[in-house]
């Protein structure tokens, strides 16, 4: 029971070919370059591309095959687009009751008041679309998918299309729906610190194939993929709040791990309670190496850790670091220069300095 | 002061106009529908097509009609045979003949206001389960709705001032094919110069009000005042 995808769709610039089988269950986010064909997969999951050849099927369900073609209006989807696509002839209720009235099904996850409750839309509902922010229409807009009552919800970049504020906005609210809905996400970006805040599961794209897929926490580590090789590439921490410090307003961050002993343990300042399963992302390049443990420093997170990977593309003045901590990977960006000075080696233990972490409202949920 | 004939005349033309308008929006809806969305290679052909009663003398369509409605043509004995009455010089006749000329001025504001339609709503509301049908009803026509007062508006006063096609193929029967324009016609004839006078103005008044009441419809829409925010 999943989203199977096996098809090909030919566009001026693009040869779309996908082979690929989607999780049912939680937000699985399609990551890649602008012109990688990110929107084109979405359309041709959702119907509104008629050119798309091969077998797309849903739950069993199929939708296109060489005989079939399940239409957009036929497929139980929730849609957010890039631009809200607001109905300007309605008011936001309209637009709401438009999506209500054609539910896909009766077996109602969610009503009108719980989305405007959800999404904030009480004080909007009389007025005209065109009169909303950014920010605002986009909240009016995954309400209304919501509202259809969709057995799976795809959302293109909805974020790109707004200012910083908004995007603050309704990143917020994305943080929340996986609380809130209990049906898969598909979420195109281009933008990784979305993902690591939204996505369970990673799909990337290039050139209209896709790349590699799976578990974000495994994706996020793997030094193969260019995606890791880039000067924005962070590494993914799970684990929770096991202390507070009172008088320094600190919380003591414990890594997830097996055992007792192969725990580790990091300090930042944060308002979440005592045992919440939380992420924590830290960017590759504020992440340093010593050999030794340097107890002259303002920084407060250094962790005992051990090399596992050495990642140098030839003429690079960068290298990637992969680290073990406890029983978790830490990616850490050093110069070239840096990596044959230390003379690293592969299972040497070492110290890395981590000057910045940058707590997620997000579990880890699978 | 007014004549019989004259009133018989003006009941005559509205009812020409007002039912030659409800089949031309009937027809012409999903035309300019192909129009503006198909890719068809011909489509500048069936475009050419619709606006050729734009330049065409309108005795040139009149007379090919009227060959086409000879009780010995094809056509003429298919509508007898289907209808049990002659085409010729009927009000039927004066109907499909305003239906052909009038044509241009119902299905060019619907086109431009079908090719100005943002695809991107009609997917939205395709996500959100409504069917063609549907997505016509709640979104096209609203959407465009001023612009099918004015093909209606347009349809109707076309209709209303049509004079040579009708000249052609009605054959001038008082009470049955005699509309205003041509009733103008034969009182100028016979010199009935008061009596062409209000007829003429009358005809001036009315399409005066009209064009007005379409031109104060099309001030910027709502998809338009959408598409500038």
């Amino acid at each position: 029971m999943s989203l199977a995808l096996a098809f090909s769709l030919q566009r001026d610039r693009l040869q779309l070919q996908i082979n690929a089988e989607l999780a049912n269950s939680g937000v699985t986010a399609l990551y890649g370059d602008s012109g990688a064909g990110k929107t084109s997969l979405l359309r041709c999951i959702a119907g509104l591309e008629q050119n798309a050849q091969g077998r797309i099927s849903f739950n069993g369900h199929t939708w296109q095959d060489e005989q079939t073609f399940t239409p957009s209006h036929q497929r139980h989807i929730g849609y957010v687009f890039q631009d809200a696509r607001l109905f300007p002839h309605l008011s936001v209720l309209g637009n709401l009751q438009y999506a209500y009235q054609r539910r896909h099904n009766n077996g109602q996850l969610f009503s009108l008041p719980q989305v405007c409750d959800f999404l904030k839309l009480q004080p909007l509902l009389s007025q005209n679309p065109n009169t909303l922010s950014g920010g605002e229409q986009q909240r009016v807009a995954i309400a209304r998918a919501l509202l259809s009552q969709p057995q799976l919800l795809l959302m293109d970049e909805p974020l790109s299309a707004l200012d910083q504020s908004s995007r603050d906005e309704v990143l917020a609210v994305l943080e929340q729906l996986p609380q809130q809905i209990n049906i898969p996400v598909i979420y195109v970006s281009h933008n990784m610190d979305e993902v690591s805040r939204l996505a369970d599961q990673l799909c990337l794209l290039e050139q209209g194939k896709i790349i590699a897929q799976g578990p974000l926490l495994d994706l996020c580590h793997r030094l193969d993929l260019t995606l890791n090789q880039q000067e924005q590439a962070a590494s993914l921490l799970q684990g929770q709040i096991t202390d507070r410090d009172s008088k320094y307003q600190l919380a003591e961050f414990a890594l997830n791990s097996s055992t007792e002993s192969s725990t580790a343990s990091l300090y930042l300042h944060c308002e979440h309670a005592l045992g919440e399963q939380l992420r924590l992302r830290i960017p590759a390049r504020d992440v340093s190496i010593s050999l030794s443990h340097q107890q002259d420093s303002s920084i407060l997170n250094i962790l005992p850790a051990q090399v596992v990977e050495l990642m140098h593309p030839a003429g690079a003045a960068h290298a990637m670091v992969k680290l073990l901590v406890g029983e978790q990977y830490l990616l850490a960006r050093i110069t070239y220069k840096s990596l044959a000075q230390l003379q690293l080696s592969l299972g040497q233990t070492v110290y890395a300095q981590i000057k910045s972490v940058a707590l997620l409202n997000k579990a880890l949920d699978y | 002061m007014l004549h019989a004939h004259d009133i018989a005349a003006i009941v005559l033309t509205l009812q020409l106009a007002a039912v030659s308008t409800v089949i031309l929006l009937i027809l012409g809806t999903p035309l300019a529908w192909w129009l503006a969305h198909s890719h068809n290679r011909a489509k500048p052909l069936f475009e050419a097509i619709v606006a050729l009663p734009l330049v065409l003398p309108p005795t040139v369509l009149g007379f090919y009609l009227l060959l086409a409605f000879a009780p010995d043509s094809p056509f003429g004995q298919l509508w007898l045979s289907a209808t049990g009455h002659s085409l010729a010089f009927s009000f039927s006749a004066l109907v499909i003949g305003s239906v052909l000329y009038s044509l241009p001025f119902v299905v060019q504001p619907l086109q431009a206001s079908f090719e100005q339609l943002p695809v991107k709503l009609l997917e939205a509301a395709s996500t959100l389960g409504a069917d063609f049908k549907d997505r016509f009803f709640s979104i096209v026509l609203p959407l465009s709705r001023r612009s099918f007062i004015t093909a209606a508006s347009l349809g109707f006063a076309h209709t209303v001032g049509e004079f040579g096609i009708v000249l052609m193929i009605g054959g001038n029967i008082p009470g049955k094919t005699q509309v205003l324009s041509i009733a103008l016609f034969d009182r100028v004839e016979s010199l009935q110069f008061q009596q062409a006078h209000i007829l003429a103005a009358g005809l001036v008044v009315f399409s005066l009000l009209l064009l007005t009441v379409v031109y104060r419809i099309n001030k910027p829409t709502v998809l338009t005042a959408a598409r500038q925010s």
